[in-house]
């Protein structure tokens, strides 16, 4: 993998070596990739679809915060 | 947004899925009742779908949570559903971007290129790097005044092996961008690799730094705009696409 940016590498990949805490889960009936934000709070970190609509929904827009109730465990 | 209907799954892949019923997407009239306390659904709908590019263009690698990035995974299959949907008439990529993954950036590149419903491309701020080839991509560039491009040379980080077939590597991967831009805007190749091998331009980096209205007279950028001229420009490309005039 080739990075073409005016970017210094070292300040791209600083903290590349602390893994997020990343689980799926299926929201509306579409299967997502969250990772932990908060106390019950997840971020959108991809959305997994067969269906090119879906992702025109902003609803699930990678980066998007998802409130998930108090039901989240940490 | 609350969701109280979740569930946790398996990663895709790793186990049987069952198909489940989906609503369609849209707003619900339910919804904005709820949201902004109006029984009217606001009935105007915009025919052209706006893409934005910004931070680093990511691919292969997911990178730290410190970088703003633009998943190209999401984006691709963004530009299947603009291309499909009979709604959508044209496409706006508004790009403020610093560059990034060459394959993930030369993959939206020729999708916007591939596309059949006019395309027009709108540089804010940055559109560096990768974000060249993306941003010439369009059948019509805009730039505004103090947008600026950096023209600058792929390098390599990392484990890098002294061997002359390194050099020819990074070579052919110079030339995939270098072509793509000179075959899709008004520069030649030559032109452009000359300004990606300017010295002095850069503090302590070779390439060149295009601001606005360079971009367009270099040949990179079709015109200087703002705004109102990137979606003036949409509406008379899908106007003359459907044989009417401007659309509203």
């Amino acid at each position: 993998m080739i990075l073409y940016t005016p970017v210094p590498q070292e300040l791209i990949w600083e903290g590349w070596d602390k893994t997020p805490e990343y689980f799926w889960a299926r929201i509306d009936g579409r299967i997502v990739q969250l990772e932990k934000s908060g106390h019950a709070t997840a971020r959108i970190i991809r959305l997994y679809s067969t269906d090119p609509l879906d992702y025109l929904d902003p609803a699930f827009s990678p980066g998007r915060e998802v409130d998930l109730g108090a039901d989240l465990k940490p | 947004m609350t969701h109280t209907g979740w569930e946790a799954v398996q990663p895709p892949g790793t186990g049987p899925e069952k198909a489940e019923p989906r609503r369609v997407v849209g707003s619900s009239r339910a919804a904005n009742i709820k949201e902004l306390g109006q029984p009217e659904v606001p009935e105007f709908q915009s025919n052209i779908h706006c893409l934005t590019i910004i931070g680093q263009i990511e691919g292969h690698m997911v990178m730290p949570a410190q970088n703003k990035t633009t998943k190209y995974e999401h984006i691709i299959p963004q530009l299947v559903a603009v291309e499909q949907n009979p709604e959508i008439e044209g496409l706006l990529v508004i790009l403020n971007t610093v560059g990034g993954d060459v394959e993930a950036g030369l993959a939206i590149a020729e999708m916007i290129v591939t596309m059949s419903k006019p395309t027009v491309s709108l540089v804010l701020g940055g559109g560096h790097s990768i974000g060249v080839p993306i941003a010439v991509g369009a059948q019509y560039s805009f730039i505004a005044e103090t947008a600026t491009m950096t023209i600058h040379p792929i390098r390599l980080t990392g484990l890098v092996i002294g061997v002359p077939q390194t050099w020819e590597y990074l070579e052919k991967m110079q030339d995939r961008v270098i072509d793509f831009t000179a075959k899709h805007s008004r520069i030649s190749a030559e032109r452009l690799r000359e300004l990606m091998f300017t010295t002095g331009e850069l503090a302590r980096d070779i390439g060149t730094v295009l601001v606005g209205k360079d971009a367009v007279q270099e040949g990179l950028i079709d015109e200087v705009g703002g705004l109102a001229q990137a979606v003036k420009k949409v509406q008379e490309l899908t106007g003359q696409k459907s044989g009417g005039g401007l659309k509203q």
